[in-house]
C-alpha cells in the first residue's frame, strides 16, 4: 500500500518549479505532502477528528499546531520539527499512532517542503482563504519596463507578472483575427463579409473601438451575453426528473436576462431582482420576472422542500459569491472558511419561501408580439389544437377497445398454458405493444396519440400562451406582498445535513467570513429576509459579489477565466496568479454602476486581449506556463454548441432574427425522444431558424448537436463548457439533415448573391463561411470541386422529422430542398465542407 | 478501510493513489487530484486547447487501479422493479398467508388502505450443483446458476421509479450525475475505437424513468455519455447522411474538407485537437460499416439465432439485444445496458411477471451460455437487475389480479461472470421477504462493487466537480466481498 509519491510527481515538480517559486510550496504541499498526509495521518489529524488538537490539512494548521506540542513545523527548519521528530519515531509516541513508519522518501519530501517554507506571511498570492474575503481596494498598477505595450491598467497588470516570469506578450493578432474574435465574443456569429472589408480597408484603433460599439448595441449581444448567464441559473424549459414536466413560461425569465444584457442593467440591480425582484416597487413587472432564477431547480418524483431550499443555497452561493456552500451542508467546510452553521443562516433566508406559477401581464419590454389580440389567438388555436388531439385520442381509443372485446392469447398466439392473460385494464395496451390484433402503423398511431396526450416533458398546458410567471412568495405572507408574516419557520442546523437530526436553532445570517471585513446591517429590520440577503449580495462592500462576476466576464473574453474555477474563489478551486488584476476590474465595475459593458470596453481595448494565438516563443513558454496562467498569447476556442448552431444559420441567411417568445421545438429523429415521454411538434421552419437560445430546452432530452459539442449540463449551475472532440460530433455536423438544408440553403444565397460562375460562387462561400477569400490551393481544388460531375444522387429526402404524418396533426408544411440542378448540389456539398472545416468552429 | 455512512453527503476525503502505471493519462489523473485543485482530469481535454501539440486521446483503451478479469459489462436493467419472491428468492410462508392482511398495517401512502399479502403464484425449484432456488419464469436461466451469484439483500433509497432509476444508474437520486457506464469508461477508456464505448439498449414501447438521464456523462465530459441504438433500421442518429447521399459523394466531401482543413494546422498551437478532429471524419465514416456490422444479427448461424429465441416473436427484442451485446463485447465495447420494461406488476403479478419471463429468460440465458463457450464470460460482467424490488402484499382494490407495490429496503438482483463467484447467494431477505435482514448491501455498495470487477477503485476515480473531486461513490460503498 505504501507506494511512495512516483514519477507523475516528480515530472510535475519539474513543472512547479519552473512556474515561479512564489507558488511553490503550496503547490508542493497539494501534490506532494498533503496526499501522504491524507493517506496516513489524517484519519486521526483531519479537522472533524483533530487528535490532540492538531489538524494536518493545511500548511496553516500545521503551522498552528496542535493542542500538546504547539506548532507541527518550524518553517524553513526540518530539523527543528517536532512532526518529523514523530515521523522518524526520534520522539514517542511514533507516528503514524500504531502503524509503520512512513518511507524515509516520504518523510524526506516532507522534509523539504519543510525547509522550503517561507515564514507563513509570504503566503501564495491568493492561496488560503483571505483574498476573496479581503475587502475590495484598486490595487496599486505597476510599472513595467515595456511602457509602449500598455494601453490601459490591464496592460500593465498583466504584462507585470509576464515580465517577472521572463516572458513576453504575443504579437496582436490580424485584422481578421480581431474582429472575427470580438464578434463572436460578443454576439456568438461570425462578421458579415461585407463588415470584414470595411474593418480591413482601415484598421485603426478608431475602426477597431467603432466596431466594439456597433457590437455593444447589436441585440444579439443579449443573446450570446445572456446564454453565459443562463448556463449559470440552470436554466431550462422542464422540471428535471422523471416526468421532466415542462415550466411552460419560464421561457419568460430567460427573455428578461437577455434583456437585462441587452440594457447594461447594472448588476447589482440585475442581483436584487432575480433574488428579490418581487419586493422591490421600483423594478416593476422587470423585477418580478427576475424570480424566475429561483424556480429553476430540479424538481423529482419527490420533491420535497429540502430539495429546493438546497438547490436556492447552491446556486446562489456558486452564481453570486463563487463559493461552494453546499460542501457546509453536512460539515464544516473542508477548505472554506464556511461552517455549516453558515450554510444554515444562508438557508435561512429562504425558510419559507415556495415557488409558483402566477398571472403577470406581458410588459412593453416583452416581444416577439405585444398586441393582446395576437396572444389571444395564439391561446385560442393551442387550445383548438389541445382539442383536436383529445378528440382523436377517444376516437382511435375507443375504435381500438372495440376489437378487443373478445378474449385474446397475449402471446402471439402460441399454445402455453401458463401465458394467457385475462383482460384487464392495460389490455389494450398489452395488445397493442405485443402487436395483436393491430397492424405496426396502428400501434405507432396510438403511442403517439398517447404522447400527445401526456404531460410528461410535452407542452399541454392549455394556457401555454397566456400571461402567466413563474414566480416565488413566502408562504405566510402570500404571492404579492412585500412584509413577511411575523413568524417565519424556524431553521436549524442538522447534523450530517440529515433532516431529522436537528440541532441549533439559527436566524439569518451572513456568512462569517464576509461578516468578520463587511459587518452589514439591513436599514429596515422587518425587511423582508430575502430582500435583506439582495442587499447584502449586491453591496458595493461585499467582496465577493464584483470579483465573481468581472472573473466571468473575462472568462468568456479569453476562454478561462483568472480564477480558473470560477464558480469556486475558494482555497480547493484553482486560485489565481492575478489578484490585483480581478481587484482592478471589480473596483472598476462597481465605481462604473456595475456596467458589465463597461468591463467589456475596457478588456476588448487592452492589448492582453488584441494578442495573437501565436507567440515567437511559444516552443519556450509553453513548459514554463503550459496552461498560459500569464496571458502570453490569446487562446484559441472552440466555439460552443449555440455559436456553432447560430453561425450555421448566419451564413446559410436563414437566421430569423425575432428576439424573445415562446421556446421552438426543432426537428428530432422521432426515435431520441424518449418513448412513452417527451413528445413534441416541431416549430415551423420560420421558428426553427431562431437562435438557438431560443430552442426548448428540455432537461430530460437534449438536441444531439447540443449534447456532443459539450452543451450544459442543465441539471445544475453550469460555469464553463468543456470542449471535447468526438466522432459523434461529425454525426451531428456532417450527417444531420439540418446541416444538410443549411447547406442547401447557403447554396442558394450563393447563387442569388454571385451568380452561376464557379470562381465567384467559391469567393462568396469563403466570404460568407469565413470572411476570406479562397487561398490559390484551395481556389483550384474548390473549383475542381464545383465542375467534376459526380454521379447525380437522389432527390435529398426529407428528413424524419417528428410524427408529422399523423392523420389530423399535419405539422407545418415541410422545407423541400431547393429545386435541385447538379451544380448546386455540388455547391451544397462545398458549403457543407466549409460548414465542417476547423476554421469553421475555431477562433483564432 | 473506513466504515461509510449511507445516510448523507460524504464526509471523507480520500487521497487519489497513483494508478498502477502512471502514463501521461495517469499523470494527469494524479494532478486531478493534486495542485491548487483545478479541474485537471477535464485539463486532459484542455490540454490540446490550450498547450502542447498533442491530445490524450480520453478514449483510449488503459489500464485500471488493479487488475481484472472483467473487461466489459453487460447491465441487464428490468424497468419497473421485479419482485424478489416471485424470481429468485422463495417465501413459502407468504403462501400461507395469502389474502390476509398486512401484520405491521402496512398501508399504501396515498390511499391509507390496507395491504393484503400474496403468495407467489410461481413454483420454486433447486438447480445446479449450488442448488439455488430459481422460480419456473426462469427455466433457463435456472441452468446458468453455478455461474450466477444471486444478491438478496440489496436496497435502495426511494421508491419512486424515476429516482431509483436514477439512483441505480449514477447513485443519486436527482438526475445530473455521471451514470455507471460513464464513469466505467472515463476510468478504462475503450478498446475499440470503431465503435461506441457505452451503448445502451433504451426502453421500447411505453414508459422509461428518466430517459437519457440514465445514461447522461453528467459532471464528465460529453465523450462519455452512452449512445442509445436502436434495435432495427440504422442503429445510430445520424450515423448515416440523408438518404440520397451517395459513399462516393461522402468521400469526395471529406477529401475536400481534408484539403481545406490541412493549411490551418500550420503553426497553430492546438494542431493536435485539430488533426484529432479530422480523423474523426474518416472514423465516422468508417463507422458506417462498423457499427451495423458489428449489430448485424443475420450473420450468425441459425442455431445460434435460435438459441437467444430470434424465431419467436416474444423472445425476439430482447433476443436481439442480448446477441448484439454479445457481439459488441466481443469486439471490446466496454459497456452494455439493456433495458427491458413492464416489471411495474402492481396488478396481476402471476400474468405480467410470467410474461416477463417469457420474454428475457430464454435470451438471457442464451447470452449468459453463448459467452461461456466463447471463453467471454470469465471477462465479461453481467449484472441483472431494476430499480427497486416488490412488496409481499397487493392493493386490496387489485385483488381480482393481485401484484404487489414497490420496495424500497429490499430487491433481487444476480452477477455473472467477470470474476464474479459463481453458485452464490448473497444476504437475505426476512421470512415474508420484505426487507434484507443479513448481510445487507446498499446500492452504493453494488457501484464500488462493479468498479472493483472492473479494476477500478470507486475512491480514486474522481472528477473535479462543484468545488471537489466526486465520485461515483460519493455518499460512500463497500464491496459485496461474498460474491467476488
Amino acid at each position: 500500500m505504501l507506494r511512495p509519491i512516483s514519477i507523475g510527481v516528480a515530472l510535475f515538480a519539474g513543472l512547479a518549479a519552473s512556474a515561479g517559486a512564489a507558488e511553490d510550496t503550496a503547490v508542493r504541499f497539494r501534490t506532494q505532502i498533503e496526499p501522504i498526509l491524507k493517506t496516513r495521518c489524517l484519519s486521526c489529524h483531519d479537522t472533524r477528528t483533530h487528535n490532540s488538537g492538531l489538524v494536518l490539512e493545511t500548511p496553516e494548521a500545521i503551522l498552528r499546531g496542535g493542542a500538546l506540542n504547539g506548532p507541527a513545523v518550524v518553517a524553513g527548519d526540518s530539523e527543528a520539527s517536532p512532526l518529523i521528530h514523530y515521523l522518524r519515531g526520534e520522539k514517542q509516541p511514533a507516528m503514524p499512532l500504531g502503524e509503520p513508519l512512513l518511507p524515509e522518501e516520504e518523510i524526506s519530501l516532507i522534509a523539504a517542503w519543510i525547509d522550503q517554507m517561507a515564514p507563513p506571511a509570504d503566503a501564495p498570492r491568493s492561496e488560503g482563504a483571505a483574498w476573496p474575503f479581503a475587502e475590495l481596494k484598486p490595487p496599486v498598477i505597476p510599472a513595467v519596463r515595456d511602457r509602449q505595450w500598455v494601453r490601459n491598467p490591464i496592460d500593465a497588470l498583466v504584462l507585470a507578472e509576464l515580465e517577472k516570469q521572463g516572458m513576453e506578450p504575443a504579437p496582436p493578432a490580424s485584422g481578421r483575427s480581431l474582429l472575427r474574435r470580438v464578434t463572436f465574443d460578443l454576439i456568438g456569429m461570425p462578421p458579415t463579409p461585407e463588415a470584414m472589408a470595411r474593418f480591413l480597408r482601415n484598421p485603426s484603433d478608431d475602426a477597431y473601438q467603432q466596431e466594439v460599439e456597433t457590437l455593444l448595441r447589436n441585440p444579439h449581444y443579449g443573446e450570446r451575453w445572456g446564454r453565459h448567464w443562463l448556463d449559470l441559473v440552470r436554466y431550462a424549459d422542464t422540471e428535471g426528473g422523471g416526468p421532466d414536466y415542462p415550466r411552460p413560461h419560464i421561457w419568460r425569465y430567460r427573455d428578461y436576462v437577455i434583456r437585462a444584457f441587452n440594457q447594461d442593467r447594472a448588476y447589482d440591480r440585475f442581483v436584487k431582482e432575480q433574488l428579490a425582484g418581487d419586493l422591490y416597487a421600483v423594478y416593476g413587472a422587470e423585477g418580478k420576472l427576475g424570480l424566475g432564477f429561483l424556480n429553476l431547480g430540479v424538481v423529482g418524483e419527490d420533491a420535497g422542500r429540502q430539495n429546493l431550499l438546497v438547490d436556492l443555497v447552491t446556486t446562489t452561493g456558486s452564481v453570486f459569491l463563487g463559493l461552494t456552500l453546499e460542501c457546509a451542508r453536512c460539515h464544516d467546510h473542508k477548505y472554506d472558511p464556511i461552517p455549516a452553521r453558515d450554510y444554515f443562516r444562508t438557508e435561512a433566508f429562504f425558510s419559507s419561501l415556495t415557488v409558483g406559477e402566477a398571472d403577470l401581464p406581458f410588459t412593453q419590454y416583452e416581444g416577439p408580439s405585444l398586441d393582446p389580440e395576437d396572444w389571444k389567438q395564439r391561446t385560442e388555436a393551442w387550445q383548438r389544437e389541445l382539442d383536436q388531439r383529445k378528440e382523436l385520442r377517444e376516437k382511435t381509443t375507443a375504435e381500438f377497445l372495440k376489437r378487443l372485446e373478445k378474449p385474446f392469447h397475449l402471446v402471439g398466439g402460441q399454445d402455453l398454458k401458463d401465458g394467457v392473460a385475462p383482460l384487464g385494464d392495460g389490455a389494450l395496451k398489452t395488445a397493442l405493444s405485443r402487436g395483436v390484433l393491430f397492424t405496426r402503423e396502428e400501434r405507432d398511431l396510438y403511442r403517439l396519440i398517447e404522447r400527445q396526450n401526456t404531460s410528461y416533458g410535452n407542452v399541454s398546458h392549455r394556457d401555454y400562451f397566456k400571461p402567466r410567471v413563474h414566480t416565488a412568495w413566502e408562504i405566510q405572507s402570500g404571492y404579492g406582498a412585500r412584509r413577511p408574516h411575523p413568524a417565519m419557520p424556524t431553521t436549524y442546523v442538522l447534523q450530517g445535513g440529515n433532516p431529522k437530526a436537528r440541532g441549533e436553532a439559527v436566524q439569518p445570517g451572513f456568512l462569517s467570513a464576509v461578516e468578520e471585513r463587511f459587518p452589514f446591517k439591513s436599514e429596515n429590520p422587518r425587511q423582508n429576509p430575502r430582500q435583506t440577503l439582495a442587499e447584502w449580495i449586491a453591496h458595493p462592500g461585499n467582496p465577493l459579489t464584483a470579483r465573481v462576476m468581472v472573473n466571468r466576464i473575462w472568462q468568456h473574453h479569453f476562454g478561462e477565466g483568472l480564477v480558473r474555477t470560477a464558480s469556486d474563489f475558494g482555497r480547493n478551486g484553482s486560485g489565481t496568479l492575478h489578484p490585483e488584476l480581478i481587484d482592478f476590474l471589480a473596483s472598476y465595475f462597481v465605481r462604473n454602476r456595475w456596467s458589465v459593458k463597461a468591463v467589456h470596453r475596457l478588456i476588448l481595448q487592452s492589448n492582453v486581449y488584441r494578442q495573437s494565438i501565436r507567440n515567437p516563443r511559444a516552443g519556450e513558454y509553453r513548459s514554463l506556463d503550459p496552461d498560459n496562467r500569464y496571458f502570453w498569447r490569446s487562446n484559441p476556442l472552440r466555439l460552443e454548441a449555440e455559436a456553432i448552431r447560430d453561425s450555421i444559420l448566419a451564413v446559410s441567411g436563414e437566421l430569423n432574427a425575432t428576439i424573445g417568445g415562446p421556446g421552438f421545438f426543432p426537428r428530432v429523429e422521432e426515435d431520441l425522444l424518449w418513448e412513452g415521454g417527451t413528445w413534441w411538434k416541431p416549430s415551423s421552419r420560420e421558428e426553427r431558424s431562431r437562435r438557438t437560445v431560443y430552442m426548448w430546452q428540455g432537461r430530460s432530452f437534449q438536441l444531439p448537436m447540443m449534447n456532443v459539442f459539450d452543451g450544459a449540463n442543465l441539471n445544475e449551475s453550469c460555469w464553463r463548457r468543456e470542449v471535447t472532440t468526438v466522432a459523434p460530433q461529425v454525426f451531428a455536423l456532417f450527417n444531420n439533415p439540418f446541416v444538410h438544408e443549411q447547406s442547401r440553403r447557403m447554396a442558394g444565397r450563393i447563387v442569388r448573391e454571385a451568380g452561376s460562375a464557379p470562381e465567384a460562387q467559391l469567393k462568396r462561400a469563403f466570404q460568407l463561411a469565413l470572411q476570406r477569400d479562397p487561398m490559390p490551393g484551395e481556389r483550384s481544388r474548390g473549383l475542381d470541386f464545383l465542375t467534376r460531375p459526380l454521379t447525380a444522387r437522389q432527390p435529398p429526402l426529407e428528413l424524419a422529422g417528428g410524427p408529422a404524418t399523423a392523420p389530423g396533426l399535419a405539422s407545418d408544411a415541410s422545407p423541400r430542398p431547393a429545386p435541385s440542378d447538379g451544380d448546386q448540389d455540388r455547391l451544397a456539398d462545398l458549403c457543407l465542407v466549409l460548414l465542417n472545416m476547423n476554421e469553421f468552429i475555431f477562433l483564432e | 478501510m473506513k466504515s461509510l455512512n449511507h445516510e448523507y453527503c460524504g464526509r471523507f476525503e480520500v487521497p487519489d493513489r497513483p494508478l498502477g502505471e502512471l502514463g501521461r493519462r495517469d499523470f494527469l489523473y494524479r494532478l486531478g487530484r493534486g495542485v491548487g485543485g483545478v479541474a485537471l482530469s477535464s485539463m486532459l481535454f484542455r490540454e490540446g486547447l490550450l498547450g502542447g501539440e498533442t491530445t490524450g486521446n480520453p478514449l483510449a483503451a488503459r489500464k485500471g487501479h488493479r487488475p481484472a478479469r472483467a473487461r466489459s459489462c453487460i447491465f441487464l436493467f428490468m424497468a419497473g422493479g421485479p419482485s424478489q419472491m416471485d424470481t429468485f428468492d422463495p417465501k413459502p410462508l407468504l403462501n400461507k398467508y395469502h389474502g390476509t392482511p398486512a401484520f405491521d398495517g402496512a398501508q399504501l401512502r396515498t390511499s391509507g388502505r390496507k395491504l393484503l399479502y400474496v403468495g407467489s403464484p410461481f413454483r420454486f425449484g433447486k438447480f445446479g450443483q449450488s442448488g439455488i432456488e430459481v422460480s419456473d419464469m426462469f427455466p433457463h436461466l435456472a441452468t446458468c446458476v453455478d455461474d450466477m451469484a444471486v444478491v438478496r439483500s440489496i436496497h435502495t433509497d426511494s421508491d419512486a421509479h424515476s429516482l431509483a432509476t436514477f439512483l441505480m444508474n449514477t447513485g443519486e437520486a436527482l438526475p445530473g450525475s455521471p451514470s455507471l457506464g460513464s464513469w466505467t469508461v472515463y476510468g478504462l477508456g475503450t478498446e475499440n475505437e470503431n465503435l461506441p464505448a457505452f451503448v445502451v439498449f433504451p426502453i421500447s414501447g411505453t414508459g422509461g424513468f428518466g430517459g437519457p438521464q440514465n445514461w447522461s456523462n453528467g459532471y464528465l465530459p460529453a465523450i462519455y455519455q452512452g449512445t442509445p441504438l436502436k434495435s432495427e433500421g440504422v442503429p445510430i442518429v445520424d450515423l448515416q447522411p440523408p438518404a440520397g447521399t451517395t459513399a462516393e459523394q461522402q468521400e469526395a466531401n471529406i477529401q475536400l474538407l481534408n484539403h481545406f482543413n490541412r493549411p490551418y494546422l500550420e503553426g497553430h498551437p492546438l494542431k493536435g485537437d485539430l488533426w484529432a478532429r479530422m480523423k474523426n471524419y474518416e472514423l465516422a465514416f468508417r463507422m458506417q460499416m462498423t457499427v451495423p456490422e458489428a449489430l448485424d444479427v443475420d450473420r450468425e448461424p441459425p442455431a445460434i439465432r435460435e438459441m437467444y429465441g430470434l424465431d419467436n416473436k416474444t423472445t425476439e427484442l430482447m433476443g436481439r439485444r442480448c446477441l448484439m451485446a454479445r457481439r459488441l463485447v466481443e469486439r471490446g465495447v466496454r459497456f452494455v445496458q439493456i433495458y427491458s420494461r413492464g416489471w411495474d406488476s402492481h396488478q396481476d403479478i402471476a400474468g405480467q411477471h410470467r410474461l416477463r419471463g417469457l420474454e428475457t429468460d430464454k435470451p438471457m440465458a442464451a447470452l449468459l451460455k453463448d459467452l461461456k463457450q466463447r471463453g467471454l464470460l470469465d471477462q465479461t460482467l453481467v449484472a441483472w437487475g431494476g430499480e427497486f424490488g416488490r412488496t409481499p402484499q397487493s392493493l386490496p382494490l387489485n385483488w381480482k389480479e393481485p401484484g404487489r407495490e414497490h420496495n424500497k429496503t429490499a430487491m433481487p438482483m444476480w452477477f455473472a461472470g467477470g470474476g464474479v463467484k459463481g453458485g452464490t447467494v448473497v444476504g437475505a431477505t426476512d421470512e415474508l421477504g420484505e426487507k434484507a435482514v443479513e448481510n445487507r448491501y446498499h446500492l452504493h455498495d453494488l457501484h464500488a462493487t462493479f468498479l472493483h470487477l472492473m479494476g477500478l477503485d470507486d475512491m480514486r476515480l474522481t472528477y473535479y466537480h462543484a468545488g471537489r473531486f466526486k465520485r461515483l461513490t460519493d455518499l460512500g460503498g463497500k464491496i459485496i466481498k461474498e460474491m467476488v
